[in-house]
């Protein structure tokens, strides 16, 4: 039954949103913003998740990585729009990651040990796969604000060496 | 000209500082796309060595052996450490374990 849990989170966490990448090329400077800033603060939950249920050093060491660097990124990008005079806008991407993120939450609350190891650590392989290709062929190419599209490039070489990280932390926990 | 015994001691005393002051240096290091610059660096104990961090991502500079740690910079923070004769002189950083550089630390 836990196995079958595990493989629930990592198909739900690999597809990402079923939307055509036009519906979400179509999103605007802040719209994208808001997305990057729940796509943020989805691996922060992820994060605290694991530290209260994990004893796994590289597990909490990875957990500990994710906050640091989750938040500062999301105070880049809250005090680029306050530099702006913007706001970052609700979309329907936002509300489909939060959708998503719960039903991932929920599931992982029930694991422990090594099972909830596993899946925390492919969740966050899939995740980082999956909204690093989000990022990275889809908004980075429709951003029209030089300030935010540098800010999304800056993010991005962050996700991607959360990416490898992540990696290194499924083959630690198998 | 005779000199007085204050001015004497002024002169020697600031004669010694200076001297020490030029066996001492304060070196740079940056933390740039995940990375340290540079990697290795030839360093004395009592030299200085400040730890800028550019990325946006935090980052710490920390011995493997966990002797000495300039705790978290945030992006365009700064710290300075002084070497000591027993660091450890390869480190990492923290957030980051991928992250390696060393010191050649001179006797």
């Amino acid at each position: 039954m836990k196995n079958m849990i595990a493989a629930a989170i990592i198909l739900a966490a690999s597809a990402l949103p079923g939307y055509a990448s036009d519906d979400i090329a179509a999103l605007s400077d802040t719209q994208f913003a808001h997305a990057a800033y729940t796509a943020d603060n989805i691996d922060i939950r992820y994060a605290h998740l694991a530290l209260a249920i994990s004893t796994t050093p590289e597990v909490r060491e990875f957990a500990r990585t994710m906050i640091a660097d989750h938040e500062a990124v999301n105070a880049a990008a809250l005090a680029l729009l306050d530099k702006l005079g913007a706001q970052a806008d609700d979309n329907f991407l936002s509300q489909k990651l939060n959708a998503d993120a719960e039903g991932i939450i929920d599931k992982l609350s029930q694991l422990r040990g090594a099972e909830f190891d596993r899946a925390y650590a492919e969740n966050e392989l899939a995740y980082h796969q999956a909204v690093n290709g989000l990022v990275e062929g889809v908004m980075i190419p429709n951003i029209d604000h030089p300030e935010v599209k540098a800010l999304f490039e800056q993010g991005l070489e962050i996700f991607k060496v959360h990416e490898t990280h992540a990696e290194m932390m499924v083959k630690a926990v198998q | 000209m005779s000199l007085s015994r204050r001015a004497f001691l002024i002169a020697t005393g600031v004669g010694l500082a200076t001297s020490v002051q030029a066996e001492s240096k304060t070196h740079d290091v940056t933390i740039s796309g995940f990375a340290f610059d540079p990697q290795s660096l030839d360093v004395t104990p009592g030299d200085k060595i400040r730890f800028t961090n550019l990325d946006l991502a935090p980052h710490t500079a920390t011995a493997n052996d966990f002797s000495w740690d300039t705790g978290v910079l945030n992006k365009g923070e700064s710290i300075t450490l002084t070497v000591l004769q027993d660091w450890d002189p390869s480190y990492f950083c923290a957030l980051h374990p991928h992250m390696t550089a060393r010191l050649r630390l001179r006797s």
